[in-house]
């Protein structure tokens, strides 16, 4: 029943257009950062090719990040800064974004397939972050869906 | 049960058989295996779809057959002004990987004869067309003078012939404008190298080697057949399973450790994007399409679209043997994942021994070239200017299976920006250019392809048009533009300005970008713009716009 669900929000996001865009990512307020808000923006590095990648073929973006809405940094268990990270979805991997400046905008970068964009609130910058989760968004390539998961057994049609 | 229900409900498409008269040509077509249409195979670790292997494109299966003699590797041939080059496209036999395949060949050379001639000449070549299939040369890139751009047919035992003059120095490339996803993509296609009279146009190098990236797909009984009424493969373009660099499987280069090698590039795949990565070399791009780029820059691996050239140096400081490789991330859409797709084209063994003529100095060094930047500066004034013309590319899709299309919706809820794979080569396959209509739209008139009717440019006029890849369309898709007979600068990618420019006459728009050019329309004639994934094409994505004198 939830893959038949599945398959027709699909099919009806592409014909309402409703469909996620390819290089915005919302941000989504967790219940620790609720009320705030943001926007993760992804573009084309400068390269003397359409659509730079690594040597590896991972296609590069740049990503920005535009926040809203948070307190002073401190109201989390005393941290000082905001950070940006980007990391793949299970998690073995981080890179931070930077620090969110005043106007709660940041700009870092990301080649990798599928990613997750978080904001924490940090003390200090490590690798990974340690504090408080407030914001999260996956990348648009996350909503790929195993055919499986789509009533596959039945051809994917609502009608069978 | 459901499976076999699914089969016949979903996908109730009539498996065609093979015809054998080619309309109007009066040739037999015996099929590889005397079955007409077969499905391609598989990618490792990718699934059918359940149901597809009952049914077949709506289009006559098609290869080429007939008496053919085996390919040669192609030669070079100087030209020098008023000279007179013989070509013809003739049925070969190629032999790739054990198996052996009838293809097509010009002067049965895979691929043709690399044509090298001095900027600002002029040759004569004698086109014969021995082919079945009408054909054409088309001098991709070369603002020769209208009447031998190739667009229009000559018919099989019929001659041309074209006269080019060759204004601009860079790497050019010739193939069929006839059934291109045929014809080319079975071998018709050849360089035109025109070197400058400027003894230091490029860096002093130890080697240059001129790479021709093509893909052929097959399977155990031969080639996956074409559609005789039009295109199969319509969606995605028809991506090889076979890699080919020069016709051949695997390209081989020696060097001594210390050498730079200058390497000619040119996709002339109907569909795959590349991204080569040459281990074993640092590497600098100094040159594309039909210029070298202001400022010399180094690079980590080259993306190469369909008809895309682009010319790289690299220095080779070890020894050993490296890769040349296409490296991308590809898509399997029915699993939702990606994979690492490394496919070896080639080798390069660097000896112990040091080069003879060591040019690590001159490759360090990235050189500004004011030549370019001079002549791109008589234009700059013009890249503030709103477009004179806006083009969305899109897609309509009618009369495929209605749960094909479903799983297409599915299947577009993300899509890389460039697609470097088939990752639904079952559903590709159905799909021909009957149902399938790719689109080139004028977003001022809503005029669509050859009915775009722009005002005409006037000889010298400057047009600043902006090119939007439509991602809300139903199976989006990065699209090379080719402009015929002209030059453009890709002056500003999704409005961020390009500060090292380079002339071009094809560009690769990825999904959702927006890509704004400055055509130097300087050469008069009615002329085409298109996507050059040649299924794409036959598909309709084409439009003509006039430059009078």
């Amino acid at each position: 029943m939830r893959g038949r669900q599945l398959f027709v929000v699909a099919g009806l996001s592409v014909l309402a257009g409703t469909r996620p865009a390819m290089y915005r990512i919302p941000l989504d307020a967790t219940t620790t950062g609720r009320g705030a808000s943001g926007v993760a923006t992804l573009s084309r590095p400068a390269s003397p090719f359409s659509m730079p990648v690594t040597r590896d073929g991972h296609i590069v973006y740049d990503v920005g990040v535009t926040v809203a809405g948070l307190p002073t940094p401190d109201t989390f268990n005393g941290a000082t800064v905001y950070v940006a990270w980007a990391t793949v979805p299970d998690l073995s991997l981080a890179v931070s974004l930077g620090t969110l400046a005043s106007d709660g905008t940041t700009r870092g970068q990301v080649a990798w397939n599928k990613f997750i964009v978080l904001v924490t609130a940090e003390r200090t910058i490590g690798a990974k972050w340690s504090g408080p989760i407030l914001l999260k968004g996956s990348s648009p390539s996350t909503w790929m869906q195993r055919f499986q998961a789509h009533v596959t057994g039945n051809g994917g049609n609502p009608d069978f | 049960m459901r499976a076999v229900v699914l089969g016949l409900a979903l996908f109730g498409i009539p498996v065609r058989a093979q015809d054998t008269s080619m309309a109007g040509m009066h040739m037999a077509m015996p099929m590889g295996d005397g079955h007409g249409h077969r499905m391609p195979p598989m990618p490792a670790g990718m699934l059918m779809m359940p149901g597809l292997d009952s049914v077949s494109p709506q289009v006559t299966a098609f290869l080429p057959s007939g008496s053919a003699t085996p390919a040669v590797p192609g030669t070079v041939v100087e030209v020098k002004d008023g000279d007179t080059l013989t070509l013809d496209a003739r049925l070969v036999t190629r032999t790739i990987n054990g198996a052996t395949y009838t293809t097509y060949a010009y002067n049965g050379q895979i691929p043709g004869p690399l044509i090298r001639v001095k900027q600002n000449t002029t040759f004569v070549v004698r086109f014969t067309n021995h082919i079945n299939l009408p054909s054409s040369i088309h001098w991709h890139g070369v603002r020769l003078d209208n009447q031998f751009d190739g667009i229009d047919a000559v018919g099989p035992g019929a001659s041309f012939i074209y006269k080019v003059h060759v204004p601009d120095a860079g790497l050019f490339w010739y193939h069929p404008h006839i059934r291109e996803d045929i014809e080319q993509g079975l071998g018709l296609f050849g360089n035109l190298r025109v070197d400058s009279p400027d003894p230091a146009y490029y860096n002093p190098v130890n080697a240059e080697a001129t790479l021709i990236l093509d893909d052929l797909l097959v399977d155990k009984t031969g080639l996956i057949p074409y559609g005789k009424e039009g295109a199969n493969f319509a969606i995605m373009g028809r991506f090889g399973n076979v890699l080919l660099v020069n016709g051949q499987p695997r390209y081989h280069l020696d060097v001594h450790r210390g050498d730079v090698v200058r390497f000619f590039l040119t996709n002339a795949s109907n569909a795959r994007s590349y991204n080569i990565d040459f281990a074993g070399a640092k590497l600098k791009l100094v040159a594309t399409d039909e210029s070298r780029y202001e400022r010399e820059m180094p690079v980590t691996s080259v993306v190469i679209a369909p008809a895309q050239r682009f010319i790289v140096e690299g220095r080779y400081d070890s020894a050993g043997t490296f890769p040349i490789a296409n490296r991308v991330q590809a898509v399997s859409n029915f699993a939702a994942e990606y994979s690492v797709e490394a496919d070896t084209l080639g080798t390069v063994t660097v000896s112990p021994e040091r080069t003879t003529a060591d040019h690590a100095k001159e490759f360090t060094a990235l050189r500004s070239v004011t030549d370019v930047s001079k002549d791109i500066d008589r234009f700059r004034s013009q890249f503030d200017r709103p477009p004179d013309h806006t083009l969305i590319l899109t897609v309509n899709i009618q009369g495929l299976p209605r749960s094909l299309v479903q799983f297409m919706a599915i299947d577009t809820m993300y899509f890389n920006p460039v697609e470097w794979n088939d990752g639904m080569p079952d559903m590709n396959w159905l799909s021909t250019s009957k149902e399938v209509h790719w689109i080139m739209r004028d977003s001022a008139t809503g005029k669509e392809n050859m009915d775009i009717d722009w005002p005409h440019m006037r000889a010298g006029q400057m047009i600043t048009i902006r090119i939007h890849n439509d991602e809300r369309s139903m199976h989006p898709m990065a699209h090379p533009i080719h402009f015929h007979g002209q030059r453009f600068l890709v002056i500003d990618r999704d409005g961020v300005r390009n500060t090292n420019l380079a002339w071009q006459d094809t560009e690769l728009v990825p999904v959702g970008t927006t890509e704004d050019l400055l055509l130097d329309a300087s050469n008069p004639g009615v002329w085409m713009a298109h996507c050059h994934i040649a299924e794409h094409l036959d598909a309709g994505m084409m439009m003509r716009f006039t430059v009078d004198p």
